[in-house]
């Protein structure tokens, strides 16, 4: 394995970027994308440090890389859901597309990161496998009136049925419904090509997404949508070593398994023949 | 399919016309193992014969400090220095990523880094500049007589207190996030460090011994080497002097150092270190420390011209 550091053109900007290359030929290429909040490169514990390490022993090229104005990059630091680093990122896996001479592409994010990797691989570059660490039901649809949230609260009074048709109502107005229709039509769009993996930690596995995963299964992608727990409350509050080593395993795993050349897919190829035989 | 290796090294550098800096990633042996370091330097080159190490802050402090140093490094190479910042074992793209640092690992890291600076270099003179625990370390190493010259920004005088200050962070976490097991005093998560092993605090690994480790730090006590030009900032909100950087710089006095202190207020004072982004709208999260980046540097930079070597070298 070797790592190069490098300054990424992307727009006005360089970004901070490196680039890791297994000791044979890479399989594919994987980037790792942060998200906001200023974390460099490497992440918070440094676990895109620890994975692109990983990745290379399964011979699985990496790019680590940054938003423009954080860590080494140029540029000023805004993050933005509505307006994420998504032709910047898109600048950084084609340069490490190029120079490690793959066309096959994965992407993996978290949180404005894993929203960032998604757009890149539905509009920019065709992408093989997804991993999107809590990725929110988000956009930027303004916050309900206080108005609305008054009818939130009464409706949540009402008896049964009549709760639920409110309920209903309210979501709509809110927002939510839109953002779980815009997420559901993207992750149908990316899975199109790519595998998806989607990891959530437990308190959200209650929420929205299980039913957008739930929605893009049923419309029958070409390619898996698998939806796990995070096994951590965020990316930001891993508490133990252990916690790291499973999701730096789980990362790994999923692109090992969904780049062709892998031992471990074609074990599973052949675990999955002999049992359909 | 072999790897485009010319392209990888020829974007090692980028060059900032505008900004007179050229900045290179470099890579350096410290503490036994590789890690990456960025050296900034004038674009048209230097005729100055100092070059600085950057001193970088412990543990969460590192993603928090980061910009700031970057600022810094960028400032003093665009008036004409050569600066080197890097990452110690344990953090970012460094070799041992998975180690725990300690004080005594940044001691050696940034050891072997002022060697690499000199051996990559002219440079005849080092200055050292180090936020809040990176600052003590750059004192430590000055006492050495490994620095000529020291920039200590927001120093830790007191490990003790600045431990606590990281077990501060955790605990205001906790209450902010209205979660009755997670909100507990500091003492009680010093008892949980002893008990769990770590604590996560703003995304890094904090452990029992390296709070143990970061108690032992006081520099009033440690320091007892000669000092030569030293340069102590404050950041605070106000402009009352805080009396743990006063006892620091009458005690470095006492041991031959010209000391000069000023103090940088910014109302986003009491986070530095601790974070740099906030959320500012809905779904919108911006560095607050900008302004306090251009402030800190001018004041580095000032101070780095008006200590210069008679002669113009700086």
């Amino acid at each position: 394995m070797k790592e190069y550091p490098v300054f990424v053109p992307a727009g006005d900007e360089y970004v901070g970027a490196v680039v890791t290359v297994p000791d044979s030929d890479p399989r594919g290429v994987v980037v790792l994308v942060t998200g906001g909040g200023g974390a460099p490169r490497s992440h918070r514990y440094g676990l895109w440090t620890k994975i692109a390490r990983e990745l290379a022993v399964r011979d699985i090229a990496s790019v680590r890389t940054e938003w423009p104005g954080v860590g080494d990059s140029t540029g000023v630091a805004r993050m933005e859901m509505a307006n994420l680093p998504v032709a910047e990122t898109a600048q950084v896996a084609r340069f490490a597309m190029d120079v490690t001479g793959t066309e096959r592409l994965g992407l993996v994010g978290n949180c404005g990161g894993a929203r960032t990797s998604l757009q890149v691989a539905i509009h920019h570059l065709p992408c093989d496998a997804l991993a999107l660490i809590t990725l929110r039901l988000m956009t930027d649809a303004p916050r309900p009136s206080a108005a609305m949230r008054g009818v939130r609260t009464a409706a949540s009074r009402l008896p049964g049925p009549i709760e639920k048709v409110a309920r209903t109502v309210y979501r709509k107005r809110k927002g939510t419904m839109q953002r779980r229709d815009a997420l559901t039509d993207s992750l149908t769009a990316a899975a199109a090509r790519a595998d998806v993996l989607i990891l959530e930690p437990d308190s959200a596995l209650a929420g929205p997404i299980p039913l957008v995963v739930r929605d893009v299964v049923r419309r029958g992608t070409p390619r898996r949508v698998v939806l796990e727990d995070l096994g951590a409350k965020s990316l930001q509050e891993i508490e133990t070593r252990e916690q790291q080593v499973q999701l730096i395993a789980r990362v790994t795993d999923w692109f090992d398994e969904c780049f062709p050349g892998s031992e471990r897919g074609s074990a599973m190829a052949i675990a999955a023949e002999e049992e359909s035989a | 399919m072999a790897i485009d290796i010319d392209v990888l090294e020829h974007r090692r550098s980028f060059s900032d016309p505008a900004g007179g800096i050229i900045e290179s990633f470099v890579e350096l042996e410290v503490g036994g193992a590789r890690t990456v370091g960025v050296l900034s330097q004038p674009i048209y080159g230097s005729s100055s014969s100092t070059g600085w190490v950057i001193s970088h802050s412990f543990g969460p402090d590192w993603l928090g400090l980061l910009m700031t140093e970057v600022s810094v490094a960028r400032a003093l190479a665009a008036a004409g220095d050569r600066v080197l910042r890097f990452q110690c074992q344990g953090y970012g793209d460094s070799a041992e990523v998975w180690t725990e640092p300690t004080v005594s690992t940044h001691l050696r890291d940034t050891r072997d880094a002022i060697g690499a600076l000199r051996s990559m270099t002219d440079v005849e003179r080092i200055g050292a500049i180090g936020c809040r625990m990176g600052g003590a370390v750059a004192a430590l190493l000055a006492d050495e007589g490994q620095i000529d010259r020291l920039v200590l920004v927001a120093p830790a005088v007191s490990g003790e207190r600045y431990a606590r200050e990281l077990l501060r962070v955790r605990a205001i976490a906790g209450i902010s996030s209205a979660s009755e097991e997670r909100a507990m005093s500091i003492e009680e998560l010093r008892e949980a460090l002893g008990r769990a092993g770590g604590l996560s605090i703003k995304g890094f690994l904090l452990t029992d011994t390296m709070v143990a480790d970061l108690e032992r730090v006081d520099l009033l006590r440690q320091l007892r080497g000669s000092h030569g030009d030293v340069l102590i900032v404050q950041v605070s909100i106000g402009t009352t002097p805080q009396s743990s950087l006063g006892k620091l710089a009458a005690h470095l006095e006492t041991l031959g150092a010209n000391v000069t202190s000023e103090i940088v207020t910014d109302p986003v004072a009491p986070r530095f270190g601790i974070d740099h982004f906030q959320v500012v709208d809905r779904g919108v999260e911006v560095d607050v420390m900008r302004e306090l980046y251009g402030a800190l540097s001018s004041r580095i930079v000032s101070w780095a011209d008006r200590t210069a070597e008679p002669g113009g070298q700086r």
